[in-house]
């Protein structure tokens, strides 16, 4: 049991949920303002919890179904849907309906959800990854009733066969013989024997099936980064082309070919070791299946980590992450410009723009677990809302790290969901999308009453205890200037 | 005849109602996992197995008890840890605990490896053990009041004990339910785990008996058991309420066909009348040597002929048999694929998820033999075509099996108590 737990320490130092944790979304779905949270089960098969808030409470139905990939990317006409079923209605939060759904199969579903009100019927899909990456160990109690029923049953089996050797056989008046009195005793080792060699058998095959599942937990795939001149280059492992389905199991071929999100193959984030001086987004060329190159901006010789994220044409989205380091400074004027991507951008955390300000509204240094965290900003030229553009396709962008780099978030005011994923269950294959809260071309509306332009504001979190590090990214519309700022803050 | 009946003691006949409803109850829930997927603690099957075994285990519970502290019966008893009573009830209480684990510990494996979708899982194992056990005291029951009785007709007697021994029997057919489809009875797997589990079991319980078609009716009543639930459950509306759904299913789906173990069990009645004087360790060499070749020839070519046209009706059920969580008719545009993703298995293709595609007639994947198998974790298991080497050790093994269960079953025809 020692060693389980250690095994299990070790596997959530290895790996970290990038990527992988809840999905927010919230916005406009047709008339009705909504914010959708769906937990994930951790486990295959497993019951994903979905919350749906009517925020302007003008929803009065909602219907829910999961939809795997299987049914809705391959479209065989082996694949059908399940019926949509009806949520709760919660007593406890006069706006909140509840569901639990069953995921089934590992890979990407879509939940579909559908809503009802007075203004008629809206639907909309969240993309989910079903993955396993809990490990659960049993409770002191559960070991305590299990282990005695285990010794009842044991003890209950070796008298049984005892008994039926020595005393089953007897007719009504007739004796136990001293032959087999004495014989008891050798029976008695020889079912001991026999039913611990088969306890040790079920055992061992118990292990077999917990080796199963932790070889099909979750794991970012091992990632290369080098960079030579003012090129990075990230390489994520991957069998061949050529491999057999039975190869490509566990590893990122099994999700087939990566898709644009916003019109970029991926969206990486750099930071400095430290996560508090050096801030760099930047989109990648895709030069394989799996392998990316990027121009890097300006930065300054040292040792720097990144995040990256992926979309796959099965719907399925997650993040890798990687070091590098650079022996010189880079002085690359170029690196949004040329066949560089132009939405390329860095930041000097520490250099502060004399003009804008970004400001987080009621914002605490420290918060508890169960506190919903909420994310609404102010970007001010002195005490005056400017105007906001658009950032490859967002209102704004902003990452969550927490401080030993066991947790990554990309959110947009929208919510975490990758919209290409969303738009392939939808069945939607155009790449164009706006969501802000701040711009007016928002494509999922803005239900919030905000002061004109310059607000920005993402859904509400709940976190798990931890120190954590909140990126943002706006865009000015006057000066096209793209601003970043971190915060810092910790949950209880 | 009727007499019979009326002198068996009144708690055989509710030991036997309890396995036959546990039966039924653990037929059905595969059914409901295959048709519906989803269930709960309170779901109609789950409720007729635990109601069996509740029944059981209060029998039993009522016979010890009232052997113990009203001490008003005047027949033979063992003694268990100071408690009186018939050893059948001591082996039901001891499969009604083991049933009761079962509950606490299938909950936390869902917990914490997922709900599982395959028959055989450490708490299912548990569960099987506890309702196996309930089933063979129920036998055990029968066979013990019948051992006591001498001169007597035991036509009531030999009824009931052949009918709970074909229970017994059921039950071992369902552990082998994954490795039994018509579409596995061409890979070594399925004749290994049969021939190696099913000779124990039916042995032990025919040679007991001394009834002359002993082995053909325990056959009998097992197959007519699988045959009734296969014309009864498709009547019956079902519809799945998990994803991904592989396939239309609008019934309850249907168990494979039964093992056809009555054209073995005619061989070995006629052996055992014409090997009346041979001794015992011979005799079980041909039963086990004949118990196997008759096996294999029986399945080998009984598969072939009920995947084809001919078993694809009401009667024998093929086609209905395989749940809505395992692809069937996938149609493949041939001119839209390279042809590299699919690798070939036995005489199978296999897509990027692992689902059999064939790639020239979409229909047929439920009417083909399959030489794969998958975990629930999505891991490929290879299954291994028959070879003559693999069949001897397979017959060397059966053999063993055999001896094994008559053993066992030679104890079985002295137990009184």
């Amino acid at each position: 049991m020692i060693k389980k737990v250690g095994f299990f320490l070790l596997l959530s130092f290895i790996f970290p949920h990038i990527g992988i944790e809840n999905a927010y979304f919230e916005g406009n779905i047709g008339p009705y303002a909504s914010r959708i949270i769906i937990e994930p089960p951790g486990i295959v098969p497993g019951l994903a919890t979905i919350r749906v808030f009517s925020i302007d409470n003008k929803i009065k139905k909602v219907m829910v179904r999961p939809n795997h990939y299987d049914a809705s990317i391959k479209d065989t006409l082996s694949t059908f849907l399940l019926n949509p079923e009806e949520a709760n209605k919660s007593d406890a939060i006069d706006n909140l309906f509840y569901s639990e759904l069953w995921l089934m199969a590992y890979g990407a579903y879509g939940i579909e959800i559908f809503l009802d009100g007075d203004e008629g019927e809206a639907k909309i899909t969240i993309p989910v990854n079903s993955l396993s990456f809990k490990l659960i160990e049993m409770s002191f109690f559960m070991k305590i009733i299990l282990f005695s029923l285990l010794l009842l049953l044991y003890f209950g089996a070796i008298n049984i066969v005892s008994i039926a050797y020595s005393h089953s056989t007897l007719d009504a008046d007739q004796k136990l013989t001293m032959h087999k009195k004495n014989k008891i005793i050798f029976i008695r080792i020889f079912a001991t024997v026999i039913i611990t060699f088969f306890i040790y058998l079920g055992y061992n095959w118990w292990l077999s099936i917990e080796k199963q599942f932790i070889d099909r937990l979750y794991k970012p795939y091992a990632t290369v980064s080098k960079v030579s001149g003012n090129t990075l280059n990230l390489k994520i492992e991957s069998p061949s082309i050529e491999s057999s389905w039975i190869d490509i199991q566990g590893t990122i071929r099994e999700h087939g070919k990566i898709i644009t999100e916003h019109k970029k193959w991926s969206h990486i984030y750099i930071f400095d070791k430290e996560k508090s001086k050096y801030m760099a987004h930047i989109h990648p060329m895709l030069v394989d299946d799996y392998e990316f190159e990027s121009c890097l901006p300006p930065m300054d010789a040292g040792e720097y980590l990144l995040y990256a994220d992926v979309i796959h044409e099965d719907g399925y989205s997650h993040s890798i992450s990687s070091n590098f380091h650079i022996n010189s400074s880079i002085d690359n004027k170029n690196y949004n410009s040329g066949l560089c991507d132009k939405d390329n951008s860095y930041a000097k955390l520490e250099e502060t723009n004399n003009n804008f300000t970004i400001k987080w509204s009621n914002k605490k240094d420290t918060y508890n677990t169960n506190d919903d965290i909420n994310f609404q900003f102010k970007i001010l030229n002195g005490s005056e809302l400017v105007e906001l553009d658009t950032y490859v396709s967002m209102g704004s962008h902003a990452v969550i790290l927490n401080a030993e780099e066991e947790f990554y978030m990309h959110l947009h005011p929208l919510g975490s969901i990758s919209m290409s994923a969303q738009k392939k269950f939808m069945g939607d294959e155009s790449d164009s999308f706006i969501c802000d809260f701040g711009v007016i071309e928002d494509e999922y509306g803005n239900y919030k009453v905000l002061d004109g332009m310059g607000q920005i504001s993402f859904p509400s979190l709940n976190l798990k205890p931890g120190s954590y590090l909140f990126y943002i990214q706006v865009k000015i519309k006057e000066t096209q200037d793209i601003l970043t700022k971190k915060f810092n803050f910790i949950v209880l | 005849m009727f007499n019979s009946f009326k002198s068996i003691p009144f708690y055989c006949y509710l030991m036997t109602m309890a396995a036959t409803i546990i039966i039924v109850g653990v037929e059905w829930d595969i059914s409901w996992h295959s048709s519906i997927g989803r269930d709960t603690f309170w779901s109609p099957p789950h409720m007729a197995i635990y109601f069996g075994g509740i029944l059981a285990g209060l029998t039993s519970s009522y016979i010890v008890l009232s052997n113990t502290f009203l001490n008003n019966s005047t027949k033979p008893t063992v003694t268990f840890w100071g408690f009186k009573g018939p050893m059948s009830c001591w082996i039901t209480i001891w499969g009604a605990i083991a049933m009761l684990t079962s509950a606490p510990f299938d909950d936390w494996w869902h917990n914490a490896y997922g709900l599982d979708v395959q028959i055989l899982s450490p708490p299912h194992v548990v569960l099987s053990l506890g309702i196996a056990a309930i089933i063979f005291g129920s036998v055990l029951s029968i066979l013990s009041e019948k051992n006591k009785i001498k001169h007597k007709n035991l036509s009531g007697y030999n009824i009931l004990y052949i009918y709970t021994s074909s229970l017994l029997i059921l039950m071992v057919s369902i552990l082998l339910t994954e490795d039994s489809f018509l579409n596995k009875q061409h890979t070594i797997q399925f004749y290994q785990k049969s021939l190696v589990l099913l000779p124990v079991f039916l042995f032990a319980l025919f040679t007991p008996s001394k009834y002359k078609w002993t082995f053909t009716s325990i056959a009998f009543f097992y197959m007519m058991h699988r045959m009734i639930l296969i014309w009864v459950l498709p009547f019956f509306d079902a519809e799945p309420m998990l994803t991904p759904i592989k396939r239309h299913i609008d019934y309850f789906v249907v168990p494979p066909f039964p093992l056809l173990l009555i054209i073995p069990g005619i061989c070995i009645d006629y052996i055992r009348l014409q090997t009346k004087n041979i001794n015992f360790w011979v005799k079980n060499l041909y039963y086990g040597l004949i118990f196997s070749i008759s096996f294999f020839i029986v399945h080998w070519y009984s598969s072939i002929l009920l995947l084809s046209n001919f078993g694809r009706n009401w009667f024998f059920g093929t086609g209905k048999t395989i749940p809505y969580f395992i692809s069937g008719n996938k149609y493949v545009d041939l001119a839209s694929t390279d042809g590299k993703r699919y690798t070939k298995v036995g005489e199978n293709y296999l897509d990027g998820s692992g689902d059999v595609v064939n790639l020239i007639n979409p229909e047929s994947n439920d009417y083909i033999f399959w030489f794969y198998d998958k975990t629930s974790y999505g891991d490929l298991i290879i299954m291994d075509p028959i070879s003559i080497q693999g069949l001897l050790v397979v017959t060397v093994l059966c053999i063993f099996s055999t001896t094994i269960g008559s053993l066992f079953g030679k104890w079985l025809s002295k137990v009184k108590r």
